[in-house]
């Protein structure tokens, strides 16, 4: 049977410390550096998928206010249950406007950030955890996140929640913090689908912990306790949430169709471009661990692998999307070694004020900002989607509230962007139009575009063919040949890709008078009209 | 303010220039006067029985007459009658006048108690860092400057609601003037109302416990300082509001820039004035360790030293009682470099990352703050920990910048180019160094086995020409430092050698020499043939001693002084048999003479900064004098050299490989500075020419690998020492570069933003000044780096003799002051400084030049004007002090007097985060200025134009006219007519300013502005923007620019009439209500929104002019008939159509709109007689029109640019029949006002 052991940290003495914030300054000052940085070089105007889940959060509060059901069902298709961050972003955008919702992501990903030196204090010692909560903080993808009002951050957080909650149950005397593992995860997965993905790596670590703190028995009583609690939240959560959303979890999750197809080398060298120094560093840490702390070699394994889960599911079904965002979910497993790495790199070990003055903690320092200054191009890199704050300015020079109709190929970020000005009724996409006309003939997608365009039905039409380029050249199309529109705004912007066009159309004033009439009136973009 | 001397009427002599002899002494005391309420230097003195004291007014009619307010005087009114003759002299432009002469006088009169005290203090500086009342008095005076310009500026700019702003200035003018009642007070009533009531609080509330104990911290002699801290930036913050009211917002530019200066300004001042006085400097301060066990050696071997050191751990032995988390532990050698490789291969990495992406300051912020962390977690000493991140942030920003500097180089200008950017490197490479230099490298240990006080001791001082009066007290020196280590080592033996190379080099009183030595019983030995020059001097006295071996050798200059204590301390290190040589410092006493003063300061940052950290790296080379030496040591490289003038240089090389050296901070010698700037700069050159000479021999051995070579340590420091005189260069390319992109147009970078070059400039410069000013605080300063500037000229003809191998004699640096000089040395500065000004006059004549370079270029050359014009200055101020001493015929000085260290060492009594947060809390008003602008006392509102019965009746009448006729034509017009215009209409962008000059000198006619305002012109295609549609207006698109017009007007305070929507009911208008996407319910909402926001900042000032083309039929776009004032009427006629009846169109007109007041707008083209009879139809039209309130005639014609023919062809002028019309018609109107006075 084995014999409790009281919990102490791997490596050095903890030194008592006059009071909670001088023991937490470094920590205050790696937070303050991660908020400042993803403020100063992260600015733009809301991405498509933001403007998505926040407009769909605005609508359903709307609804819950006594306003109309909204028009889309979102709980079809979000990768994350639509009543749980859309409307906590939804109802921020509408106090605050989208910084305050970005606001909220930045919190999460502190929180996340917070929890890395945590976790890392409470395995290795304080050094690793400053270490290994710079070196997140400083990663690309993790500034990103901060600044990103989408499901992932609230996800991670709460994943790094009831990663928390698996260390100190894991450590603790006291087993009862374990249950609480259970309704985080369910929360967690309700944030975001692909937590699913964790669920296990967080039991896993309870046991990893448990077995050589506080024996073999006790740390299956945790397991069974953090067990329970995640089928009772899980059965909870089926009775309340919208059955809806089983669509939207095979389809966006676990039986996903692959949208942007990859070959597995690219997906790889990919991953090892934005994460692999962060890698190296787990893997030097996984070795150290096996190497010099016998307690924590089966877990030093399981952080390791827990930390290559998204990417390798990623490069298994070979699909592009959010995997950057995801990378941010593995660093998470990862850091903790990272940190020891760091701190064995750095001579902390040794604890020599000689190293000290030699100057042997630069080398920690220089990795970790190897690592901003990868981390800080990435940043930007993946910030890089059009800018439409001229679109919004051109869009509201047209629009009024209440009157006419639009039509828009960006309809996520044109009617976010035009909340002041207009319903939502108001708009409609080019990807799946439904129009009615006059003699009450229903049309659906490109046979709708056609009759609402040779009908005048829209007032404004906007276009970036960039998007969904095959619908736009249709509807421009449409344009040319009934004569029907006038090309009034012409709106450079410019992308990861290269350069393109947002294009405005107004109504003419007399059918058939339009000055757009040829396709080539459009200026060619970077990548042809 | 009272206490001001009436020359001549008190029966005393006039002050003189020497503040010190009158009283003002260093510690901000007075002798013999006081200082007054603005700091002023006053005399005592009381009018002498014989003459009468004059009365008040007399008194006060007579300072009106004298010094400054004669001048001032004068000025006010010189000004006054410009103003006058521009016809701009308001009553409020007196006012400022007025508050401007007063406040220049303020500012005046403690400028120059200012500059007194300054000038009068020698040690300056270091009264600054005492804290003492003196300083905190001097801050204060440097306040109440402050505050004085502040509300000078306000006074003048007269910015907006500027009433508000000057009521409040004066009352704290006024507190300013009694600030010491003003300290009463608030200290009475910040106990009344805080202190008091917190003591409750503060046992309830921890947090108001923890502020508390923070408050009582603070000196009460600080108080005073804070407050008027406080007041200064809130007249700051009043003065931004002027330009963050134009919308600028939170996060404007200027904000942020204007918040970061005086941030950084209030921390110093903070800084100043909660230091405490300064602490005790510590007794022993250890300058080595000694590795070996203490107990089995007698020697006490520490020695004091003047305070703190970088490079020299204080806490060599922790205390007992205090757990220390980290040990001094060594690391075993493999371990150790294996260590070292892996560090310098990451730092290697990461730099050479950072150069090639240079991703700019967030990377600085960064090393700033995961640095700190990282050392934070270590309890290394605050002062370490400091030190080490300053210069690792320094050395990022350096590669940074340096890395961008590359990229954006002109490589065509590369004559130009190249140079600067070897300059730059090089002085990055010296930054860097001087950080390699003074980082905290572990204290150097000495090994003890052997007693060096059983050797032979030889105390050699050097002398050719300098005189006994300048060797008496060295030799005096010698002999008590002899006896008292004598006195406590008996067994000693030190012989004191004078070498007297005066016969050599032909001094003519070389035996007045011998006879001193004789005097007092020292040995002399008289050369008789020279050679080697100083090297020579010291080894023939080495020959003739026998001084080899275990012998030890003092070396000392003839003017150095040494200390009583200086063999006590210097011999011990020799219990070391590694121990080469001990140096110390080379301190200059006469600081009584201004060249010496900064000279010293240069001398304070090698000797008091450098020097322990080439210790530290075992890289402290001899320097020639207050040295002591192993005789062994210069055995084994065959004496000193002879063939270098810096001989002791050139030796260290040969001897550092396998020799240690200590170097020893205490002041132990001191010596005589150079009297004068060409002596300064003859020092210079010598040492330069020395020293690169050395480089040139050596440089193999420095920078080639080589077996038992110098260590890496070594190589860099020698290196460092060895290049350090091409700085000559270095500020030469530095001034030339701006001036020759100036005048050529080639710039040194291209595709370069300014704000680029801010981004990677900034934080190198910044943290570049920083690190030294941190690292060298209390110990050098300004004055320093000003002088090694000025050396340039120097060192670039060392540099020249060096390449040329020229050969120059070794010229001791003269120790007296001169006679009459020559001023040829001062041509080449005289010459920069006018290559600058020409350089600066032709930058203003560049147009269409790359703007970001000028920019830069303009800076640096204002940064080298200011470096230059220090240091005419300096030679301004030696040639005034060497008359002065030549009228008093105290030419001769000496080294034998005190010397301050200059190792402050002092702490603040509050924390430094806690000190940035109070700077920061007080600099708040500056960043949140432009947020009370939002505040209604601060943004107030216009008076309402509310137009009343009397003035719908009056008739006026006026003109509106296209801008380029705007100033020309009324008064013309006016003249023929024989009136003056009561309205003058005028067409603006809403991109446009309001023109409150132009209005104003209407007020000042008694007319008043009619503004249209149209958002926007038509583009290509007769297109009209986008910003100027309807749904674009009522949307909000525009409001930033409708706000901005709003505050304008509302701060023009007088009354406006505003057009806006001008005929928006017809396709052709701007913003048209039936035309680009617009339809008629626009218009009324577009209007609404537009007085929505004019009425939201206060605006109430203006008339509503509802301008449509139809206005008969203008239902459909109409507003509300409450938000229109009145109605514009068109009668634009253009020849060959038919003209309509008025009549008619009036009143029918009124019967659309009852009760309006009309303003009725005519332009007429065509024929003399049917413009004339249509004008006259017109006039009886107006006659019988019961709501006309004005008439107006557009001059120039529909046109938007009329030709001059247009013009003249639908002017009211275009011919005498159409002018007598329209001149009857005025008449008419005259006589049927209801005042019966037509406006």
């Amino acid at each position: 049977m084995a014999t409790y052991v009281e919990p102490r940290p791997a490596v050095a003495v903890r030194q008592p410390q006059a009071g909670l914030l001088s023991r937490r300054w470094p920590l205050v000052g790696v937070l303050a550096l991660q908020a400042v940085v993803s403020l100063a070089i992260l600015r733009n105007t809301a991405f498509q998928d933001e403007a998505l889940y926040l407009y769909a959060g605005r609508q359903i509060i709307h609804h819950w206010n006594g306003g109309p059901v909204p028009y889309d069902h979102y709980a079809f298709y979000f990768s994350g249950y639509p009543y749980a961050y859309p409307v906590i972003g939804g109802f921020l955008d509408m106090v605050g406007g989208l910084e305050l919702a970005r606001a909220f992501s930045l919190a999460c990903m502190l929180g996340v950030t917070a929890i890395v030196y945590w976790v890392t204090g409470k395995l290795f010692d304080r050094t690793a955890a400053l270490l290994a909560s710079a070196a997140y903080a400083c990663t690309g993808v993790v500034l990103f996140l901060g600044r990103l009002a989408t499901f992932d951050a609230m996800c991670l957080f709460l994943i790094a929640i009831a990663t928390a909650l698996a260390v100190h149950g894991g450590m603790s005397r006291r087993p009862w913090a374990v249950a609480a593992i259970g309704p985080v995860l369910v929360l967690a997965i309700l944030a975001k689908y692909a937590a699913l993905l964790f669920v296990l790596p967080v039991l896993a670590l309870l046991v990893c912990l448990g077995i050589p703190f506080v024996g073999w028995w006790r740390a299956l009583v945790r397991l069974f306790l953090a067990l329970a609690g995640f089928a009772l939240s899980l059965d909870v959560a089926y009775k309340v949430i919208d059955k809806a959303a089983f669509h939207a979890i095979s389809g966006s999750t676990t039986n996903r169709q692959v949208i942007l197809t990859t070959s597995r080398v690219s997906l790889f060298t990919h991953v090892l471009h934005m994460s692999g120094l962060i890698y190296l560093l787990a893997l030097l840490g996984a070795l150290l661990a096996l190497k010099l702390q016998w307690r924590f070699r089966v877990l030093a394994v399981v952080l390791l692998g827990s930390s290559a889960l998204a990417p390798a599911y990623h490069i298994y079904v070979q699909e592009t999307i959010s995997l950057d965002k995801h990378i941010a979910y593995a660093m998470f497993f990862a850091m903790p070694l990272v940190g020891y790495a760091l701190a064995w790199l750095s001579g902390y070990e040794r604890q020599s004020l000689f190293g000290l003055y030699r100057g042997y903690w630069l080398a920690g320092l220089a990795v970790i900002l190897a690592i901003f200054a990868l981390g800080l191009g990435q940043a930007r890199t993946l910030y890089t989607w059009a800018d439409t704050s001229e679109l919004s300015t051109a869009l509201h020079t047209q629009l009024r509230l209440g009157t006419g109709r639009a039509l828009a190929e960006d309809i996520e970020v044109a009617r976010f962007d035009t909340t002041d000005v207009t319903d939502p009724w108001q708009w409609s996409g080019v990807r799946f139009d439904y129009y009615v006309d006059a003699a009450h003939h229903q049309y659906l997608g490109d046979p709708a575009i056609a009759h609402a365009i040779k009908d005048r039905y829209y007032d404004l039409i906007e276009l970036s063919f960039v998007y969904l380029p095959a619908e736009a050249n249709f509807t421009a199309a449409q344009m040319a040949a009934t004569r029907n529109y006038d090309l009034i705004a012409e709106i450079l912007f410019t992308n990861s890709f290269g350069k393109g066009h947002f294009y405005l159309f107004r109504l003419a004033l007399s059918p058939g008078h339009g000055n757009f009439t040829n396709l080539k009136q459009l200026t060619p973009t970077y990548w042809g009209t | 303010m009272t206490d001001i001397p009436v020359a001549g009427a008190v029966g005393e002599p006039e002050v003189s220039a020497d503040p010190v002899r009158d009283g003002f002494a260093p510690n901000g005391r007075h002798e013999a006067g006081h200082l007054n309420g603005e700091g002023m230097l006053s005399r005592p003195g009381r009018p002498s029985g014989r003459h009468r004291a004059p009365s008040r007014g007399a008194r006060a009619a007579r300072m009106l007459l004298t010094g400054p307010w004669r001048y001032a005087l004068a000025v006010a009114i010189i000004w006054a009658a410009i103003l006058a003759a521009r016809g701009a002299l308001t009553r409020s432009a007196l006012i400022s006048l007025g508050l401007s002469v007063v406040l220049g006088w303020v500012i005046w009169r403690i400028s120059g108690s200012l500059f007194q005290f300054a000038a009068g203090s020698r040690n300056f500086r270091l009264l600054l860092a005492s804290g003492s009342e003196g300083a905190q008095q001097f801050v204060r005076a440097i306040l109440q400057l402050a505050i004085a310009a502040s509300l000078l500026w306000l006074a003048w700019v007269r910015p907006g609601p500027w009433q508000y702003r000057l009521v409040i200035a004066l009352a704290l003018a006024f507190a300013i003037s009694k600030s010491q009642w003003a300290e009463r007070r608030l200290v009475t009533v910040a106990n009344r109302v805080l202190v008091s009531p917190a003591r409750y609080f503060t046992r309830q509330i921890g947090v108001l416990g923890r502020i508390q104990r923070v408050v009582c911290r603070v000196p009460a002699a600080a108080w005073g300082t804070i407050s008027l801290l406080i007041l200064l930036n809130l007249l700051i913050g009043l003065a931004l509001l002027n330009t963050a009211r134009l919308s600028f917002g939170f996060w404007a530019i200027h904000t942020k820039i204007a918040f970061i200066i005086i941030f950084a300004a209030d921390v110093l001042f903070l800084k100043s004035a909660l230091s405490a006085p300064r602490a005790a400097q510590p007794e022993l301060s250890p300058n080595y360790v000694v590795a070996a066990d203490r107990d089995k050696t007698d020697i006490a071997l520490r020695s004091r030293r003047g305070g703190h050191a970088p490079g020299q751990l204080r806490e060599v032995v922790p205390a007992p009682d205090k757990p220390r988390r980290f040990r001094r532990r060594r690391p075993t050698r493999l371990r150790a470099k294996s260590r070292a490789g892996v560090t310098a291969g990451a730092v290697v990495l990461a730099l050479g990352w950072v150069g090639y992406t240079h991703p700019g300051p967030l990377l600085v912020l960064a090393v700033l703050v995961i640095g700190g962390m990282a050392l934070s977690i270590a309890d290394v000493p605050r002062q370490h920990a400091v030190t080490m991140l300053l210069a690792v942030a320094l050395g990022i920003a350096a590669v940074d910048y340096l890395g961008w500097r590359l990229a954006v180089t002109n490589w065509q200008g590369w004559w130009i180019a190249v140079p600067l950017l070897c300059a730059e490197t090089f002085g990055a490479l010296h930054v860097l160094g001087f950080q390699f230099t003074v980082w905290p490298w572990p204290t150097p240990s000495i090994e003890p086995s052997e007693d060096p006080t059983r050797h032979r001791i030889f105390m050699l001082v050097a002398t050719i020409n300098e005189g006994v009066a300048i060797l008496r007290p060295t030799l005096e020196g010698c002999v008590a430092a002899r006896e008292k280590y004598l006195a406590q080592y008996p067994d000693g033996q030190v012989t004191i050698v004078v070498c007297n190379d005066g016969r050599a080099g032909k001094y003519p009183r070389w035996m007045e020499v011998e006879a001193l030595a004789n005097e007092l019983g020292v040995r002399c030995l008289t050369r008789t043939t020279g050679g080697g020059a100083k090297a020579g001097n010291i080894e023939n006295a080495r020959r003739e001693f026998q001084i080899t071996g275990t012998a030890l050798m003092a070396i000392f200059d003839a003017d150095q002084v040494p200390k009583s204590d200086f063999l006590l301390k210097t011999v011990l290190p020799f219990a070391d048999p590694k121990v080469g040589w001990v140096q110390t410092g080379q301190y200059y006493a006469n600081l009584n003479n201004p060249v010496s003063r900064w000279a010293d300061d240069q001398q304070s940052m090698f000797y008091n900064l450098l020097c322990p950290g080439k210790a530290a790296l075992n890289a402290a080379f001899i320097c020639g004098t207050n040295v002591v030496m192993r005789a062994a040591a210069l055995d084994e490289i065959g004496g000193l050299p002879q063939d270098s003038v810096t001989e002791d240089f050139a030796a260290s090389i040969q001897l550092h490989p396998r020799w240690r050296s200590i170097y020893l901070t205490d002041v132990l010698a001191t010596g005589l500075g150079p009297p004068d700037v060409p002596s300064y700069l003859k020092q210079q050159g010598r040492w330069a020419l020395g020293t690169l000479a050395v480089f040139r021999d050596h440089w193999r051995d420095i920078l080639l690998p080589k077996k038992d070579g110098l260590r890496f340590g070594q190589r860099v420091q020698y290196f460092l020492a060895g290049t350090h005189y091409l700085c000559g260069l270095r500020d030469l390319v530095y001034v030339l570069s701006p001036v020759l992109f100036i005048f050529t147009g080639i710039p040194a970078v291209r595709t370069a933003t300014l704000n680029q070059y801010l981004l990677h400039f900034l934080p190198y410069g910044v943290l570049g000044v920083g690190g030294m000013w941190y690292t060298a605080r209390g110990m050098t300063g300004l004055r320093g780096i000003i002088i090694g500037f000025g050396s340039s000229p120097a060192l670039i003809g060392s540099l020249v003799a060096c390449v040329l191998r020229r050969k120059r004699p070794f010229a001791v640096t003269s120790k007296e002051t001169q006679g009459r000089r020559s001023l040829g040395y001062l041509t080449s500065y005289v010459v920069a400084v006018l290559l600058c000004l020409a350089a600066l006059a032709w930058a203003t004549q560049l147009k269409g030049a790359q703007k970001t370079s000028l920019f830069i270029s303009l800076l640096w050359i204002v940064y080298s004007l200011v470096l230059l014009s220090s240091f005419l200055w300096l030679a301004r101020a030696d040639l005034r002090a060497h008359a002065l001493a030549r009228q008093r015929g105290d030419a001769q000085i000496s080294a034998k007097q005190p010397y301050p260290a200059k190792l402050a060492v002092h702490k603040s009594s509050l924390k430094p985060v806690l000190n940035v947060g109070l700077a920061a809390l007080v600099a708040s008003p500056v960043l949140f200025g432009g947020q009370l602008v939002t505040l209604p006392i601060f943004a107030g509102a216009a008076p309402p134009f509310t137009i009343t019965r009397q003035q719908a009746d009056a008739h006026y009448v006026g003109l509106s006219l296209p801008v380029q006729m705007l100033k020309s034509e009324p008064p013309k017009l006016a003249h023929d007519l024989g009136i003056g215009f009561s309205v003058i209409g005028r067409t603006q962008d809403i991109g446009d300013s309001f023109d409150v000059a132009w209005a104003d000198s209407l007020a000042a006619q008694g007319a008043r502005p009619w503004i249209t305002l149209q958002f926007g012109g038509f583009g290509r295609h007769n297109q009209s923007p986008l910003t100027a549609n309807l749904p674009a207006i009522y949307n909000g698109v525009d409001d930033s620019e409708i706000r901005r017009w709003a505050v304008q007007v509302r701060d023009y305070g007088k009354p406006v009439y505003l057009t806006v929507l001008l005929q928006a009911d017809k396709n052709w208008a701007v913003s048209s209500g039936v035309a680009n996407g617009g339809i008629p319910q626009d218009v009324p909402k577009a209007w609404l929104h537009i007085q929505s926001v004019f009425r939201s900042v206060g605006t109430n000032n203006v008339a509503w002019v509802w301008a449509p083309a139809d206005p008969l039929h203008d239902q459909r776009f109409a507003p509300p008939p409450s938000t229109i004032d009145m109605v514009l009427q068109d009668f634009i006629l253009y020849p060959g159509t038919k003209w309509g009846n008025p009549d008619i169109v009036l009143r029918r007109l009124v019967d659309r709109y009852p009760g309006k007041p009309l303003f009725v707008e005519v332009s007429v083209a065509g024929p003399p007689t049917e413009k004339a009879a249509w004008l006259a139809e017109l006039g009886h039209a107006l006659a019988n029109c019961g709501q006309l309130y004005a008439l107006v005639y557009h001059e120039g014609g529909p046109a938007l640019k009329p030709t001059p023919a247009q013009a003249k062809s639908w002017s009211e002028a275009s011919d005498p029949m159409s002018l007598a019309a329209w001149k009857r018609i005025v008449t008419t109107l005259r006589t049927a006002g209801s005042d019966g006075n037509l406006r």
